[in-house]
């Protein structure tokens, strides 16, 4: 399955080659007719670009007075391709069909993920949001301030989205994924109320720099192209150093993850975001061998069957203690890594209504999160290091 | 030996080959049950294993003693008592399609745990007082599905129609849903989590420490249900004749709705809400047996349920290298037609009451 997908991908990346060729050529055409409005403005060109070098779901096209930037696969199994043509503000482009016009930089910003609130931090660009989907989750605190002083408003949660709501904050894009599970996404609604949504599909990564990478993303909406360019060089370059000496150690400790849940032990694919974090990590994955990309769903049995000698256990579901996990379910505590007390949870940082900076502050600091993993595994290699999204469980 | 003599042993003769045969079938199956799962477990390890021998791999052992094991053996008693549950319902209320799952008695199972779990904060102020959080859920279960029992059966003195029981049964069920809906808004984190804990009960999620709270309760449950197998052919013969033969109807009935509600209750606090199985089994055992006494029925039902349940179970664990399908799913699938079959055969189906 996954040699076709990738076949499916290469044959993607031919037909993208071709389409761009023919618009690339298009779109000259036009931005000539157009150069006289461009020129009033700083040219796109002139600007710090963004390579992208992790992310494999987007890329951006940097032409004279246009930015293009396309979404890739923007759910798992689908096999669309976004396309949004950024011009600035007040300068007139008629897009091409399928494209979604938008000026930047954006002024006002909807955030329909926590992850997407992130992206914003790590820019110095909250002031931008005026609407989350759940605020109550939001852990960062220069967000929460915004939320308390009504800067920023709750416009509801992902099932209920309060449109009226979103359309008085008049933002210049919603930031929004697709779940791809039919009648659950509202984006379209909206589309069809005159706003832009730009689908973010930061959650397909499989790599944490390429997760993290989506800050250039949002960058070339905010024309924040320069900071995002140096501040994620900063992340990538820390990160590496720590895969690195991760790295060396000849014994790696095996790990698994996950708890069961109601018959079902849901645990990531050998080549999944969290597989590759452990593998950085220097960690042995349980099912490192396996090919998928996303998750695989076992059963109890089956995953006794691979795991009971595993050295570490990591982020058993929500469970918060030995203890809770005994109560849980008894038969856990066959686990060696149960036994040994070898019980870590990424949940440090919780709000009080349960909202886990993991998920948000955690998406842009992969190498604070790598570094927590290398103290977990080997903690000879980081001698003074203090855990700050990890704890081991009480 | 007269010719009606010889036709009634002729008859006796089958039922025991009908029976004996069920019992062989029921202890393959349970051997099956535990033979087959996720994880392959070659059938010569697996006997060594179950002899008291240690396998090679140490996770086997594990695998069959505390996760096969139980889940076998909870079939085996959900089946069970669900069946006889069921059976003492029908003859009870007259009704060929009661049954716990129908008439909402597992539905008060369940509304007697939420409270219990909801309404006290956690579990583990019943733990306290309990002193075992199994022993607190099988009573709230019971209970709850006790006095279901009772207002159905109140219920079933004035209303006569079986499908507007049936009706008023479900009825009940999505009140019930609605209140736990309801509690589950106003409680606590904590109380949530153990209430959701509880509500994904199924047969693979019962652990040794609760089978020593189960076994000991359906153990009382089927004690009275064979005491009361008397009492249950005199019950079908009609009100007015039990009494006439000196039956005292009052005790009978509570008698009758304690052990369902021991047997029913217990079985939804560990296991949730497993449908079709008390209505249909009864029904299966008539047709098989053709009988309507309980001197057969009530055994016959006890190991043919447990036997269904285990053929479920066999069947939920098929898709091998895959997550098992919810039992509550299959036994829906082999129930429901039969339940449908009694319904539009209703003639048929009353001349048995």
């Amino acid at each position: 399955m996954n040699l076709s997908s990738k076949h499916d991908m290469s044959l993607r990346h031919v037909m993208f080659v071709i389409l761009a060729t023919v618009l690339i050529f298009c779109c000259k055409e036009k931005s000539n007719r157009e150069q006289s409005v461009a020129e009033k403005k700083e040219p796109f060109d002139s600007l710090t670009q963004v390579q992208i070098k992790y992310a494999n779901g987007f890329s951006v096209r940097y032409g004279d007075g246009f930015k293009e930037v396309e979404v890739y696969q923007p759910f798992e199994g689908s096999d669309d391709t976004l396309r949004y043509f950024l011009i600035p503000r007040e300068s007139s482009a008629v897009p091409k069909g399928g494209w979604t016009l938008i000026e930047t930089p954006i002024r006002f910003m909807v955030c329909l993920s926590t992850t997407h609130v992130a992206l914003a931090s790590f820019l110095d660009a909250e002031n931008l949001i005026v609407g989350i989907s759940g605020t109550q989750f939001i852990y960062d605190e220069k967000v929460r301030k915004l939320i308390a002083e009504n800067k920023i408003a709750e416009i509801g949660n992902e099932e209920s989205l309060d449109q009226e709501k979103i359309l008085s904050l008049h933002p210049d894009i919603i930031m929004a994924y697709h779940t791809g599970i039919e009648g659950y996404d509202q984006y379209e609604r909206l589309e069809e109320s005159g706003l832009n949504v730009v689908i973010n599909a930061d959650f397909m990564e499989t790599t944490p720099l390429g997760l993290c990478e989506w800050v250039k993303f949002l960058a070339v909406f905010t024309d924040q192209e320069k900071i995002a360019n140096e501040r994620f060089a900063v992340v990538e370059h820390e990160y590496n150093a720590m895969a690195k000496l991760a790295s060396i150690p000849l014994k790696k400790p095996t790990v698994f993850t996950g708890v069961d849940w109601n018959g079902t032990w849901s645990v990531p694919g050998g080549r999944s975001f969290a597989a590759n974090y452990l593998k950085d990590a220097g960690a042995d994955y349980v099912w490192k061998k396996n090919p998928e990309t996303g998750k695989l769903l076992l059963d109890f049995e089956q995953v006794y069957a691979e795991a009971a000698d595993a050295d570490f256990w990591i982020n058993p579901g929500s469970i918060s203690s030995w203890h809770e996990l005994m109560e849980w379910d008894p038969r856990c505590g066959n686990f060696k890594a149960a036994q040994n007390r070898n019980l870590f949870s990424n949940d440090v940082r919780v709000n009080e209504n349960g909202g886990f900076d993991y998920f948000e502050s955690g998406v842009t600091h992969p190498q604070i999160l790598l570094k927590d993993l290398i103290h977990i595994f080997h903690p000879e290699l980081l001698p003074d290091n203090e855990l700050v999204y990890y704890r081991q469980l009480p | 030996m007269s010719e009606v003599g010889r036709i009634v042993s002729a008859s006796k003769w089958r039922n025991r080959i009908l029976f004996s045969s069920i019992l062989i079938l029921l202890m393959i199956a349970f051997v099956a049950d535990v033979a087959i799962g996720s994880v392959n477990i070659p059938f010569a390890e697996l006997t060594k294993i179950l002899f008291g021998k240690t396998s090679g791999h140490e996770s086997w052992n594990t695998i069959v003693f505390d996760f096969r094991l139980p889940r076998a053996i909870t079939a085996v008693l959900a089946g069970a008592a669900l069946a006889v549950s069921g059976l003492q319902m029908q003859s009870l209320f007259r009704n060929p399609i009661a049954g716990p799952y129908l008439l909402g008695v597992s539905s008060g199972a369940s509304l007697g745990v939420a409270l219990l779990i909801l309404a006290t904060g956690s579990l583990t102020f019943f733990k306290d007082f309990i002193g075992n959080e199994g022993w607190g859920m099988i009573i709230a279960a019971i209970t709850g599905s006790s006095l279901v029992l009772l207002l159905m059966l109140f219920i079933s003195t004035r209303v006569n129609d079986i499908t507007t029981i049936l009706i008023i049964g479900m009825m009940f069920g999505s009140v019930v849903s609605a209140i736990v809906g309801i509690l589950e808004y106003y409680s606590d984190n904590d109380s949530l989590k153990a209430f959701t804990i509880w509500s994904f009960g199924s047969l693979s999620g019962v652990v040794w420490k609760q089978l020593h709270v189960l076994i000991p309760s359906l153990i009382i449950g089927f004690v009275v249900a064979f005491i009361m197998i008397k009492p249950l052919n005199l019950l079908l013969l009609g009100e007015n004749y039990a009494k006439s033969t000196g039956l005292n109807l009052m005790r009978t009935r509570i008698l009758l709705i304690i052990s369902t509600g021991i047997l029913a209750g217990g079985i939804t606090a560990f296991c949730g809400p497993i449908g079709f199985i008390g209505t249909a089994v009864p029904h299966i055992n008539r047709i098989i047996f053709k009988t309507t006494d309980h001197r057969l029925l009530v055994p016959a039902s006890l190991i043919s349920g447990a036997l269904l349940v285990l053929i479920c179970d066999i069947v939920a664990q098929l898709p091998k290298d895959q997550v098992s399908l919810p039992i509550n799913a299959i036994t829906a699938l082999i129930g429901a037609p039969i339940v449908i079959w009694i319904i539009l055969s209703r003639r048929g189906a009353k001349s048995f009451f």
